[in-house]
């Protein structure tokens, strides 16, 4: 009924975008989910040029501090998604995978991606302001990804990580060409011939495949890799094992019959969207993982799936198990540490960037509307009543 | 016979003065109305001086020399001939403008596919247009060179201006959509190749570069003529052009040009008002095409949000704005009426007018020669019957290195 009445509305986008000295912001609410703290309530944020100035309950408000007075609401951190192919579907094309070639290492999702693409919006709405923009998974080395804050603009304010991993693909989905591999062991030996070959890699050369190969054996960046099914995943743990891979698995539909080799390896896990998940067996093995010790994160697959909104897998999750705690951190704060941005993002302290979400009620309560999204200090969304 | 031969002698003895026949090797003098100079102010009651196909005098109080053939123009408008950087066909096959054997051919040269006795010139003179751009067509990625021609002319020699005028680049899914991934067709298939996505493109442009720079710096004993032309590029001598519709593909150019610290213009910047700001803080010219006679808001498939104002955007950015017809696809277009439909929807007179004029010429590097009357250059003239924003104007004469070829005079 409530929701019924209540109309979307988008603050005009000239007055959204400008990063123009607004002063101080103080947003006065009823629940702060810090992630690094307990939760403050009856709490106040202050921010100014775009980060969190301080947190806490008895702040003094700063004279001419703009104040938003949200005593009911609660403010977590911006929603992180740690694996989307957001931007890249550039209608009506896909741009997420140059099979030609089953290795595209030198590949780079930022050539392609679209910040003004239709489905970043929706995810924006739904609380999600940052995101892993990765490849898509036909090939068995896909691409460069990169992270990025979910909002249009020069590069320079929304870009948060150029190089911010390869990733890797072990699904069907690889072997479904006329081309090299065709079986999974070939794809296996296929990884672990241009790994071996990037050892010898002669930096002079122009050869992107083999320098970013190179990143991933040196530890400068991490490997994302795609496997769902126990064999994909005791694969991709083999690999990373051999190879000292700073590696996160993606998908891990299956991984809980592994979850102890994944907890020993100390691998995070991106987990697919839950919501898509049908049996009682599928939906509990987020918490069975995180129960093993699994440091664990959402992605959306989006806009591949319709679950850009990813507090419903968080939701879900905890419905079938996940500690409630886990889920929030794994929507913001381990999100953040698994792309390797938490120095700015993910959590709500004094000199993070301010990229909050102000929700109606609890973050885990789906009737909980979003109402205020917040990036770099300024208002992108909001949601009015009328 | 005889008395009837002599007749027609005699008219046209009576003809050549007043259509300026014979005025290859004499002076002409042209009285004109208004001369819209384009580079300076505009003349009221002038007279431009024409002697061996250049511009010898211009002014309100210029006398004319005896002998010389008179065009009484003095109740019209006299501007410019109209330059086109946009690309039309006019070769032979429409095969000709692509090689595509390889996706990377920068030293195919389109000039040697121009057939000057297409259709397609002939309709670039009605329109007015004195000078045009021949480009590469878009299905390679690094597609080879242009040149620059005027439309008349017994062989491609006379007409050329300038011969490898500019490197094309083509951006965004052209030079994409005839490739193939191995999935479904022979991959023997010599389409089965790079790249098939935006990602690649970036990948390949960066790749041809990064070897020319290799190449230049330790030059082999044989010299590659694809990587002379890309050196070229790199060292600024020759102008590099992109075509880019969506701003996606327009943020990759700008980012590719930094880069590899490139000269580049964009050609059809469909979705150029997204990018205002960061194309005018660099100074980018762009080369429109015109998209009013598409009915809704997409222009194909490579332009999803237009805006009729996209001219005028760009151009109050401070961006350099050259107009284009579409004569690819709708031949009707002229330039002038694209001037026109520009100015109606925000874009300064002023502006409009240097943009199928001096902007293209400069965009092309023929600025020396082409694109405004000033005494010195190509005498490329156009006489109007009025304003030469208003739509029911008409071109009346068009004249190419100081003869009128048109309207058709039977004249060699």
């Amino acid at each position: 009924m409530l929701i019924g009445i209540l109309v979307i509305a988008s603050v005009p986008a000239g007055a959204v975008w400008a990063q123009d000295d607004q002063g101080v912001l103080a947003l006065r609410v009823h629940s702060i989910w810090t992630m690094t703290e307990e939760r403050i309530q009856d709490g106040v944020v202050l921010i100014e040029d775009g980060k969190i100035q301080a947190v806490g309950k008895d702040l003094s408000i700063p004279e001419g501090a703009k104040v938003l007075d949200m005593q009911t609401s609660h403010v977590m951190p911006g929603l992180i998604d740690v694996h989307s192919h957001l931007g890249l579907v550039i209608d009506p094309w896909t741009e997420m995978d140059e099979d030609v070639f089953a290795a595209s290492a030198h590949t780079h999702v930022l050539d392609a991606f679209d910040p003004q693409a239709k489905g970043i919006q929706q995810a924006l709405r739904a609380g999600v302001t940052c995101a892993l923009i990765a490849p898509g998974v036909r090939n068995p080395i896909a691409g460069q990804t990169a992270v990025v804050k979910l909002i249009p603009g020069p590069e320079t304010q929304r870009l948060l990580k150029r190089d911010a991993g390869l990733k890797f693909s072990m699904t069907n989905e690889t072997l479904d060409r006329n081309r090299r591999p065709t079986s999974r062991p070939g794809m296996i030996t296929f990884m672990r011939e241009h790994l071996d070959r990037a050892q010898q890699h002669d930096s002079d050369s122009f050869d992107l495949q083999a320098s970013a190969l190179r990143g991933l054996l040196e530890a400068d960046m991490p490997v994302f890799i795609m496997a769902n099914t126990a064999d994909e995943v005791s694969a991709a743990l083999d690999l990373i094992r051999d190879y000292a891979l700073e590696a996160r698995i993606v998908g891990a539909r299956h991984a809980d019959d592994l979850a102890e080799r994944v907890a020993e390896q100390a691998i995070p896990v991106a987990y697919d969207p839950v919501i898509n998940l049908k049996r009682d067996r599928d939906l509990k093995r987020p918490g069975q993982l995180a129960d093993a010790g699994v440091k664990m994160a959402f992605s959306s697959l989006a806009p591949h799936t319709a679950s850009c909104d990813l507090r419903t897998s968080a939701v879900y999750a905890v419905k079938y198990g996940l500690d409630r705690d886990l889920a929030l951190k794994g929507l913001t704060l381990y999100a953040a540490q698994m792309l390797g941005v938490d120095q700015r993002v993910g959590s709500i302290q004094e000199g993070r960037d301010a990229d909050l979400v102000v929700l109606g009620g609890d973050p885990l309560e789906l009737t909980s509307p979003v109402q205020l999204v917040i990036v770099n200090g300024n208002i992108v969304f909001q949601r009015e009543e009328k | 016979m005889k008395v009837k031969s002599l007749f027609v002698a005699c008219i046209l003895l009576i003809l050549i003065p007043v259509i300026g026949l014979g005025a290859q090797d004499g002076v002409v003098a042209l009285k004109a109305g208004q001369v819209l100079t384009v580079s300076g102010d505009s003349i009221t009651d002038a007279v431009i001086i024409i002697e061996q196909g250049k511009i010898k005098a211009l002014g309100a109080d210029v006398e004319i020399p005896e002998g010389a053939s008179v065009i009484d123009a003095s109740k019209k408008v006299v501007m410019p001939g109209l330059i086109n950087a946009g690309p039309v066909d006019v070769t032979r096959a429409g095969d000709d403008q692509n090689e595509q054997s390889s996706e990377i051919t920068p030293a195919f040269r389109v000039s040697a596919a121009i057939d000057p006795s297409s259709p397609a010139l002939k309709r670039l003179v009605q329109t007015g247009i004195t000078t045009q751009h021949i480009a590469p067509g878009p299905w390679n990625l690094i597609a080879g060179l242009g040149a620059v021609v005027k439309p008349t002319g017994k062989t491609v020699a006379e007409m050329m201006l300038k011969d490898e005028a500019a490197l094309w680049i083509s951006l965004g899914s052209s030079s994409t959509s005839g490739n193939r991934t191995p999935r479904s067709s022979r991959p023997t298939n010599m389409y089965v190749r790079r790249p098939t996505t935006r990602m690649a493109v970036a990948w390949m442009i960066r790749k041809s570069f990064f070897d020319a720079q290799q190449y230049a710096a330790n030059p082999p004993e044989t010299a590659d003529p694809a990587l002379d032309v890309l050196v070229s590029g790199l060292e600024h001598k020759l102008p590099i052009l992109m075509r880019a519709a969506r701003s996606t593909d327009i943020r990759m150019a700008l980012n590719l040009a930094q880069e590899l610290d490139l000269q580049v213009a964009l050609f059809r910047c469909a979705e150029g008002h997204k990018m205002a700001p960061e194309l005018g803080e660099r100074k980018i010219p762009v080369i429109l095409e015109p998209f009013f006679n598409f009915g809704g808001r997409t222009y194909g498939i490579e332009g999803r949000d237009i805006r009729w104002s996209n001219a005028a955007i760009l151009s109050q950015a401070g961006v350099p704005v050259a107009l284009a017809p579409n004569y690819q696809e709708r031949p009707g277009t002229d330039l002038l009426t694209v001037a026109l439909f520009a100015a109606r929807h925000g874009m300064s007179r002023d502006l409009a007018l240097r943009a199928v004029t001096l902007t293209p010429a400069e965009i092309l590097g023929v600025a020396e020669r082409v694109g405004s009357i000033e005494v010195g250059k190509d005498a490329d003239l156009l006489v109007l019957s009025g304003d030469a924003l208003a739509s029911t104007t008409r071109i009346e004469r068009v004249m190419i290195n100081g003869k009128t070829v048109y309207p058709n005079t039977g004249a060699k």
